[in-house]
């Protein structure tokens, strides 16, 4: 009985695995997003991920197909004694390879894609071609994302000019908070500051986490090229209020439009200024 | 075996705890205790009272006298099976309908409470009522209390922390808050007041005004930014918020009425304990209860009347070098007096905070200098060099805290200056974080102000600047107890 008991448990783990695989995109499991990142970036993450599953599917699948044969043929059989299998040289060499040879390849096939998430947005910070990118300065707070732009039309030509912004305020800068606008198709550098504890800048369907330190200003880089919405949230438990660090990342087709917008709602006098709304109902331009 | 499943079914049934529905109680302000020393019989009329015109957070009483949008669906009964009714609704509520007030238009109106709510077919099931009169089917009802009910449920998810069950800025993580020297409490709805409002002085906060608070937060302090939530559930913490600081009024108004009865200062009961109780908490009490709710109704109603917004009647005058050297000598100047708080510097170190107010309820001053806000916690000038506003960066804004200052704190308002100068103020304290604080009009440009020397107030450098303010030069720890006349007083905006 409990032979037949561990034959059937052993086989009805490879089938629940095929099952799963089977009937996950008709469930929509997977990723967020409708299972497709809104970035570059964010596709060749996802295929490492589906890479990697494949290959852990492929090995569960056949290592738990084996138990439950060989359980399965052992039970039938109560005469043939037992092959003993231990300290075979060859089947550990084949063991130690076969794994060494996968982990291997998928640390080379995944090393670009590391490199671009987070070593090049690290290195050269003062390359002057990378300065044109700079798109908003966000500051995580106990517990809000405060957003700062530069003024529209703004070109940044020198690391030294982006430092020069980053450091105190400028005249024409727009401010913002939990909604942060970024263009669209086009390589966007966000500088990520913390206002007190550790705070992390995730975007989940643009596959975008980075942590937001104290006393630092990070580079996060990245191409929405997907027009739309995407939830902002904090990744880090920051304090006891987390939950309501709720943001949103807005790409744009035309940025500088949306900027001279939130600036003119900004530099609203309750008169005159045009394009703005009437008084207590502007909820873009912010303190 | 079977003390281990026993024990593995205690263990799971402890990951249950506390799941029960959250009993919360509203806090009786802390004067109701001191009145029942003298005179429980006036305390627990405060209680009653108040329990039946506001109930309880659980159970909510949605009371018609007070301007709040409750949130109102009509129906028509279907069928009463047995005890329970139902009834179709002729819209879909947007929210929860647990413990809404439904009232049944009858011959004689009955009350009843909202049990289940099946969203499929609009049906509402209604809490079964002893000797109720029996209800025909076709009867009108009325669905009162929904709009306050979400406003309930979702003050209690997002601001309760702070603000409190019963909005006296007292939440559990209050205190968190307090340890930052100078950092303002969570707001204490109960006195009805708010700083940083579009309304005239003496005017309530607008629903606009709130609507903006919460969607953007205050920059600088820890009130945060609920900008994703939807406007319907704004709407409703806003009127949830009304509502509890409608309610702390009315208590705090009730006291005053009743002060006679509280126990003097060294614990006594005043000698005619029971000529006063008769006379206020018995004959005049109900209409003191009407007195106060009708004047706070009144109040907040006025709030969100147009012309009580405060709305600049000229453009803002052109934000140039002029304009702003103009705003700058008024900011020195003693007529309006701005750098005595704010400082030469516009770094929020004015002379005065070096000097001791007095308490306005008491009229003694208090033990420490510095300001103090309403709630007699110490506040500070705003450091104008660090371009975080907290009423909002808006020239608009601006020039709302310059008119009619910040409610609530020394920040006094200066309608009495025309519209122009204000505008030039505007245009200056907006140019501080940029250019500085200082101008020097001999060489026509901005210096210094937005990197100053760590601890040094930039008008100690500037001789050919304004010579600094006298008081600064006081010892700090000599009391003051006269304001000089030069100090910007809180009433002029009350003209």
């Amino acid at each position: 009985m409990s032979r037949i008991f561990w034959c059937l448990f052993f086989t009805l783990w490879p089938i629940v695995a095929i099952v799963v695989c089977a009937i996950a995109p008709a469930m929509d499991w997977g990723f967020p997003g409708n299972r497709e990142a809104a970035t570059p970036l964010g596709q060749r993450i996802d295929d490492l991920f589906y890479l990697i599953l494949g290959i852990v599917t492929v090995t569960f699948i056949g290592t738990m197909t084996a138990l439950a044969y060989v359980l399965w043929k052992g039970s039938k059989n109560d005469d043939e004694k037992g092959w003993f299998s231990h300290g075979s040289h060859n089947l550990e060499v084949i063991w130690t390879i076969v794994p060494a040879g996968v982990l291997l390849f998928i640390a080379l096939y995944q090393i670009d894609v590391w490199a671009i998430y987070r070593v090049r947005a690290h290195e050269n910070r003062e390359d002057t071609s990378r300065a044109s990118h700079l798109v908003a300065e966000v500051t995580a707070r106990q517990f809000e994302w405060r957003i700062r732009y530069p003024a529209p039309g703004t070109k940044f030509k020198t690391y030294k000019q982006i430092k020069d912004w980053l450091a105190k305020p400028h005249a024409g800068d727009i401010y913002a908070v939990n909604k942060l606008f970024v263009p669209l198709n086009r390589e966007t550098l966000i500088y990520l500051k913390s206002g007190d504890v550790q705070h992390a800048f995730f975007v989940p369907d643009l596959r975008v986490k980075q942590d937001a330190m104290p006393g630092q200003s990070i580079d996060v880089w990245f191409t929405v090229n997907k027009a739309g919405k995407f939830n902002l949230t904090c990744a880090e438990l920051c304090g006891w209020g987390h939950y309501k660090m709720r943001g949103e990342v807005e790409a744009v087709e035309d940025l500088q439009a949306k900027l001279i917008e939130l600036k003119n709602l900004q530099d609203y006098d309750g008169v005159t200024t045009p394009g703005a709304v009437p008084a207590g109902t502007s909820e873009e331009a912010t303190p | 075996m079977s003390r281990r499943l026993t024990l593995s079914l205690l263990a799971l049934s402890l990951l249950v705890v506390g799941c029960a529905d959250y009993q919360a109680d509203f806090v009786n302000d802390e004067r109701v205790d001191t009145l029942a020393t003298t005179s429980p019989t006036a305390a627990a009329k405060v209680q009653t009272s108040l329990q039946e015109h506001f109930g309880t957070p659980n159970s909510l009483v949605a009371w018609g006298s007070l301007p709040i949008e409750y949130g109102e669906i009509t129906g028509t009964v279907l069928a009463a099976d047995g005890d329970a009714l139902r009834v179709t609704l002729d819209t879909d509520p947007p929210g929860a309908l647990n413990q809404v007030a439904v009232v049944l238009e009858t011959k004689t109106p009955q009350n009843r409470t909202a049990l289940s709510y099946s969203a499929g077919n609009r049906t509402l099931t209604l809490v079964p009522q002893d000797q109720a009169a029996p209800v025909p089917p076709g009867t009108t009802i009325r669905l009162i209390g929904h709009h306050l009910q979400d406003g309930r449920r979702l003050y209690m998810q997002h601001c309760m922390h702070c603000h409190g069950v019963t909005g006296d800025g007292n939440g559990p993580t209050a205190r968190y808050i307090s340890n930052h020297r100078f950092n303002p409490l969570p707001r204490d709805y109960r006195r009805g007041l708010f700083k940083f409002t579009s309304t005239k002085g003496g005017v309530y906060v607008s629903r606009d005004d709130l609507t903006r608070t919460i969607k953007l937060g205050l920059a600088g302090t820890y009130m945060p930014s609920f900008r994703m939530m939807k406007d319907q559930e704004v709407k409703a913490i806003i009127e949830y918020v009304r509502f509890l600081a409608m309610r702390g009024e009315i208590e705090r108004r009730l006291l005053t009425h009743l002060q006679d009865l509280m126990p003097d200062d060294d614990g006594n009961p005043p000698s005619d304990l029971k000529t006063l109780e008769q006379e206020l908490a018995v004959d005049g009490f109900d209409e003191a209860f009407a007195d106060a709710a009708s004047l706070v109704a009144e109040r907040w109603t006025n709030a969100d009347a147009p012309d009580n917004l405060v709305v600049p009647s000229i453009p803002r005058v052109p934000d140039t070098e002029q304009s702003r050297i103009k705003g700058r000598n008024l900011f020195i100047s003693t007529k309006i007096n701005c750098a005595k708080c704010h400082g030469e510097g516009g770094r929020g170190n004015g002379g005065f905070l070096r000097d001791i107010q007095k308490n306005p309820e008491t009229n003694q001053n208090y033990d420490t200098p510095g300001l103090r806000d309403a709630w007699h916690n110490m506040i500070e000038p705003r450091n104008l060099t660090s371009g975080i506003y907290r009423g909002g960066r808006r020239p608009l804004d601006v020039f709302r805290r310059v008119t009619v200052g910040i409610k609530a704190t020394p920040m006094a308002g200066f309608a009495a200056l025309t519209e122009q100068d204000r505008w030039h103020i505007v245009n200056y304290v907006l140019s501080i974080p940029i250019d500085g604080a200082f101008f020097d009009e001999h060489n026509h440009q901005y210096h210094g102000g937005t990197r100053p020397h760590a601890g040094h107030d930039h008008s100690h450098e500037h001789p050919h600047e304004h010579p600094p303010a006298k008081e600064s030069e006081k010892p700090a720890d000599k009391p003051d107890a006269e304001p000089k006349a030069t100090t910007p007083e809180p009433a002029k905006d009350k003209k």
